[in-house]
């Protein structure tokens, strides 16, 4: 046996002897004295409670998702992956969805007291807007005016008990998985900053409980309102309640609009310990913020910068010795959609009510589309690895994006742009006159114009002729200025965060705020309400399939690739792996180590 | 004068509430604030999105959003200012986001208007005295080319040679042999270029720039100081010697024993003071900046002094110069505290070579005492510092050279000289201060035009002040920063145009406000 498989296999005994024994290994401390990195990021914590409505961007969570930890996390896949030393969730029922959450007990705030359920019901009054009331216009307010309230998923008070947190859902929701976290406050600090005479946490805990269960909103109010303000902070707090962390690091210097600096917790042991003693985020913003952090990378001032890459910039990158530079996909993605009800070329009342005749005319303009070329010409230098994106509901790579790519029905929009097969498609049915499209994209970008221009040209050859009707304002997404699109087609990008699924009923559903075209099915519209409901990851792919083989069938639109992200680091670190998905190239922060330099 | 600020401040308010309400509007209709939003179709960001309308009263059009923005910023006049909250900044008040960019926009602006000022003028008060000379044709070439360069240009060139560059050179000092000749021969051109004089006059001025930049470039190279800078007791005798015969030559000369001697008595107790200065400076850390006010001011007052008792007949002007070169003197003592701690400094640093920051106004977590964080603190000055100066300079020394020009043509100066006055006095006593009076209204509005930040230089060094904090408002279309900005700018504008009339009518006794 040779060594390598020798160690291999002795690895894997272990490995599942610790599955088996339900073992964990000890804990090992990692943190290296006297290390610091410095890290470059368009803008910096300001808000220490990363749920409220004020405070929930991604800056802040960059910086809260270090000083927190979670049931799960996106790594760079991008993945769910879970974290068992923090603590474990399960589905105990599917009717009703029930979901059992635990913490466990080694899980410390940074002022030594436990993690438990009185922060999960904290996390579940507001997240959930358990506090609200409707006034006669059918508006809803919330007590905890967090940013996005979810009444309508759990309507009843969670039971509780020791560390251990109880959701029963009023319907099964797609997303449970990522829907409830902790968040970055704790209960007792939130009372004890709202109500300044309470000092003993474990007192602030009971109160906050029983005020919970007793529907005690004259003690909430206060509470409600340290919650939403108390946590804003553009420098360092001067009370530490306000910074209690508990996860690998704790906030220790924060200074406006310039950087916040990050302290290994030294009690941290409930997950992969960090190797950096101090983490510096600082403050690059503006219009030049990528290459400023470029040559400061080079300079040495910053170890690992990120944004959207430019050619030039990229060149910038590349031509810096001391840097690696990584391209990959972002999670904002480029597509094109068409516009059903404008009275416009691919609207069927323009061809007398003519259905079969517009979609002909759709799927003959979208076949023309030379998406290969985009990608090969735009894309590709700036991510050798970018390829045209198959699915409207899917990010490559995520869950059942293969199989959407093999048997949704994209295919028959070949990625190359077929001019023959478009004619043939137009002549098939029966039309020969030139048609006029109106086009929009997002004027003074340059990229965009480029895609126009390819376009353009291969629909030109196919009988299409494109009026460009680009302006800077993206005017029709203001659906009240234009209750219908203008343009007959768009090209923009919709960005994601997550891999949450519930949210494409927004694009696709009919009459939904961010369907500008006007597409009307009415069984994507049936498919997507089942899918919002559906908790089995096999059936929600199967549900997302179906979807995306109507909408291509349809001729709703296309989809051309997903940005290209550029994140350079200096060699003088490793273990940076940057990701689609918010929190980014920080996902792994606790892998970044120093490279030993040979001295 | 009372009636006169009163008018102005009324009529003021008048175009300053007419101008607010054309930018609110304008701002308000300049763009989407929500188009990143429209974008995310989740529903937290359906959620963020209605939160946004609500918050910034969307729904209202912006003609009549003015009027629920109005009431808060009349408050000002009562000192009970509210300004909305910027969606952009984390809901903080707008208010809070002003004081803040105020000062660091103060901070950066403040060196470099003085600097530019006094650079500016000297330059340019310089090339009107030899008019159509060499220097004078070529300090005009170089200040229209600065003049019409670019500045978010000159900011990335500044930071790549300025920065990265010189960094390396700090690190690894080499110069050729053949490039420290060339450079010394040139030097010694453009020191006869600016000296002037008779032929034998420029021979000597070639020879001296010639031999002093050969010396100091050779020992740059040779004992590799920029590697860990010092200067010791040598380094304040030179630098204050150099200061005393600097004062001299820009007021009296060196043709008078007595103010010379003077001068040189000033330097030398600055030279003495060397270990003295260092040991208090070291020792009293925790109040630093109010001892180091306290031996400037010790040291002018010694300069004072001696001018009072040395002085003879014109003690008067004498004690006054001498002070000026007094406080001046204090310049080697810095230079002295921050050099001790530049190997230090560089191990708590992330730059690895040299010590040029190119981005932010100070180190991130940097554990040093009093005098390293001032250190730090000037060097992340040093770029913005220099793109800012190159600006303002060409414009001052353009206002400056015309300025003296036109007052040498008065009859008084020809009056002055035809009484027998040399030729120095004529300028330093008579025509030099006729010809800051244009120039002190212009400083004074420029000051003002100054404190609305100067948006793409903050920008690009990473100084969050005033102008970054316009920038950020008009990109993602936050009309309450916007207003901000424009109340404080407007006001400051106003402010120094009013001043500037004021100092116009103090300077010039011809001229009354009323």
């Amino acid at each position: 046996m040779k060594p390598s498989r020798l160690v291999a296999g002795t690895a894997a005994i272990a490995g599942a002897a610790l599955v088996l024994t339900g073992c964990t290994p000890p804990y090992q401390y990692e943190v290296i004295e006297g290390t610091e990195i410095h890290v470059a990021w368009n803008d910096i914590l300001d808000n220490f409670n990363g749920s409220s409505a004020a405070g929930n961007n991604v800056a802040n969570s960059i910086a809260l998702y270090m000083t927190g930890s979670g049931w799960n996390y996106y790594d760079g896949s991008p993945e769910l992956i879970k974290s068992p030393e923090f603590g474990s969730y399960e589905k105990t029922s599917d009717d009703p969805l029930t979901v059992k959450y635990t913490i466990n007990n080694n899980v410390k705030w940074s002022d030594g007291v436990e993690v438990d359920e009185a922060d999960m019901l904290l996390a579940f009054i507001t997240g959930f807007g358990y506090f609200n009331s409707t006034d006669a216009d059918g508006a809803t307010t919330y007590l905890f005016p967090h940013a996005n309230p979810r009444p309508e998923l759990v309507s009843t008070l969670p039971e509780f008990s020791d560390h251990t947190l109880t959701l029963v859902y009023d319907k099964p929701y797609v997303d449970w998985e990522l829907q409830f976290a902790v968040g970055n406050v704790a209960a007792h600090a939130t009372v004890m900053l709202a109500y300044p005479e309470i000092t003993d946490p474990e007192e602030a805990k009971t109160k906050f409980i029983e005020a919970v269960q007793n529907k005690d909103v004259s003690f909430l109010t206060p509470v409600a309102q340290a919650w939403n303000s108390a946590f804003q902070q553009t420098d360092t707090p001067s009370n530490p309640l306000v910074s209690l962390s508990y996860g690998p690091y704790i906030v220790d210097e924060l200074k406006a609009d310039q950087y916040v600096a990050l302290k290994a917790n030294p009690d941290y042991n409930w997950g992969p310990s960090p190797k950096y003693e101090k983490i510096f985020i600082h403050q690059y913003t503006g219009a030049t913020a990528f290459s400023s952090s470029l040559t400061a990378l080079e300079n040495g001032e910053i170890q690992i910068a990120s944004g959207q890459p430019t050619p030039d910039i990229l060149q910038i990158a590349q031509g810096i010795s001391t840097a690696n530079v990584f391209s990959g996909d972002e999670a904002t993605y480029e597509h094109v959609d068409l516009t059903f009800n404008n009275g416009g070329v691919f609207d069927p009342a323009y061809w007398g009510g003519d259905a079969a005749k517009a979609l002909a005319v759709r799927k003959a303009f979208l076949t023309t589309i030379p998406r290969q070329t985009i990608v090969n010409e735009l894309i590709k230098p700036l991510n050798p690895n970018a390829e045209v994106r198959e699915s409207f509901l899917v990010i490559p790579g995520g869950p059942g994006y293969d199989t959407i790519k093999a048997e949704a029905g994209s295919a028959n929009y070949p990625v190359a742009g077929d001019v023959e097969a478009a004619k043939k498609i137009l002549a098939d049915a029966g039309i020969t006159e030139r048609i006029e499209v109106k086009f929009w994209y997002p004027l003074g970008n340059a990229r965009r114009a480029s895609q126009y221009e390819f376009i353009a040209q291969n629909a030109a050859l196919a009988g299409f002729d494109l009026v460009s009707t680009a302006e800077p304002n993206w005017e029709f997404t203001d659906t009240e200025m234009w209750p219908i699109n203008p343009h007959d087609a768009v090209l923009f990008a919709w960005a994601s965060t997550s891999l949450a699924i519930s949210g494409s009923d927004q694009m696709f559903g009919t009459d939904k705020p961010s369907n500008f075209g006007g597409y009307k099915n009415s069984e994507v519209d049936s498919l997507l309400a089942t899918l919002e409901v559906t908790t089995d990851a096999a059936e929600q792919q199967r549900l997302q399939l179906e979807v995306e083989k109507l909408l291509w069938a349809d001729a709703y639109g296309t989809v051309i690739f997903q940005f290209p992200g550029l994140t350079v680091a200096s060699k003088d670190l490793s273990g940076v792996e940057p990701g689609p998905l918010a929190p980014y190239y920080f996902w792994n922060f606790w892998e970044w180590a120093p490279v030993a330099t040979a001295q | 004068m009372f009636l006169f600020v009163a008018r102005r401040t009324v009529a003021t308010l008048m175009v300053l509430i007419v101008a607010s309400f054309f930018v609110y509007v304008l701002t308000a209709y300049s763009g989407d604030p929500l188009q990143e939003l429209r974008l995310d179709t989740t529903p937290a960001g359906i959620a963020k999105m209605n939160h946004a309308i609500e918050v910034l009263n969307l729904n209202t059009p912006p003609v009549l959003r003015y009027f629920t923005w109005l009431p808060g910023a009349m408050g000002c006049l009562i000192g009970q200012c509210d300004l909305g909250i910027s969606l952009a900044k984390g809901e903080f008040p707008v208010t809070m986001l002003l004081g803040q960019a105020m000062g660091s926009t103060l901070q950066l602006i403040t060196l470099a208007s003085v600097l530019a000022i006094i650079l500016g003028v000297a330059v340019g008060m310089t090339t009107a005295l030899r008019q159509y000379s060499g220097y004078d044709y070529t300090v005009t070439f170089f200040t229209f080319v600065i003049y019409s360069l670019p500045v978010f240009w000159v900011a990335v060139l500044l930071k790549q040679y300025g920065a990265v560059e010189l960094n390396k050179f700090i690190e690894n000092p080499d110069i050729p042999i053949w490039l420290i000749i060339v450079l010394s021969i040139f030097m010694g051109f453009v020191v006869q270029a600016v000296l002037g004089g008779e032929r034998r006059q420029r021979l000597i001025s070639v020879a001296f720039g010639a031999v002093g930049t050969m010396v100091v470039l050779g020992f740059l190279t040779f004992t590799r100081w920029t590697t860990s800078p010092s200067i010791g007791i040598v380094g304040v005798a030179l630098i204050s010697f150099a200061l005393a015969a600097i004062v001299l030559a820009a007021s009296v000369g060196f043709s008078q024993k007595v103010p010379t001697m003077i001068m040189l008595g000033v330097a030398a107790f600055s030279t003495a003071m060397w270990y003295p200065v260092w040991y208090l400076l070291e020792v009293n850390q925790e109040q630093g900046f109010l001892w180091l006010l306290g031996v400037i001011i010790v040291f002018a007052l010694v300069g004072w002094a001696l001018g009072w008792f040395f002085g003879g007949e014109d003690r008067k002007s004498y004690s006054k110069l001498a002070a000026i070169l007094g406080a001046l003197t204090i310049l080697p003592h810095l230079f002295n505290l921050f050099f001790v701690r530049w190997d230090n400094y560089k191990r708590l640093i992330q730059i690895k070579n040299g010590v040029i920051p190119t981005f932010g106004s100070e180190t991130a977590g940097l554990n040093g005492d009093t005098w390293m964080g001032a250190f730090d603190v000037l060097l992340h000055m040093v770029l913005p510092t220099v793109a800012l100066l190159l600006v303002s300079f060409a414009g001052y020394t353009r206002y400056s050279r015309a300025s003296l020009l036109e007052v040498m043509n008065q009859d008084y100066v020809r009056t002055a000289r035809a009484k027998g006055l040399s030729e120095r006095k004529v300028i330093t006593r008579h025509a030099f201060r006729n010809a800051m009076i244009p120039i002190a209204t212009i400083v004074a509005l420029d000051i003002g035009g100054l404190i609305g930040g100067a948006v793409i230089t903050e920008d690009i060094f990473g100084w969050s002040g005033m102008g970054a904090l316009f920038a950020l408002g008009l990109r993602v279309v936050d009309v309450n920063l916007v207003m901000g900005f424009f109340l404080v700018s407007g006001v400051a504008i106003v402010i120094f145009n009013v001043v500037a009339d004021l100092i116009y009518s103090a300077l010039d006794p011809r001229i009354r406000v009323s």
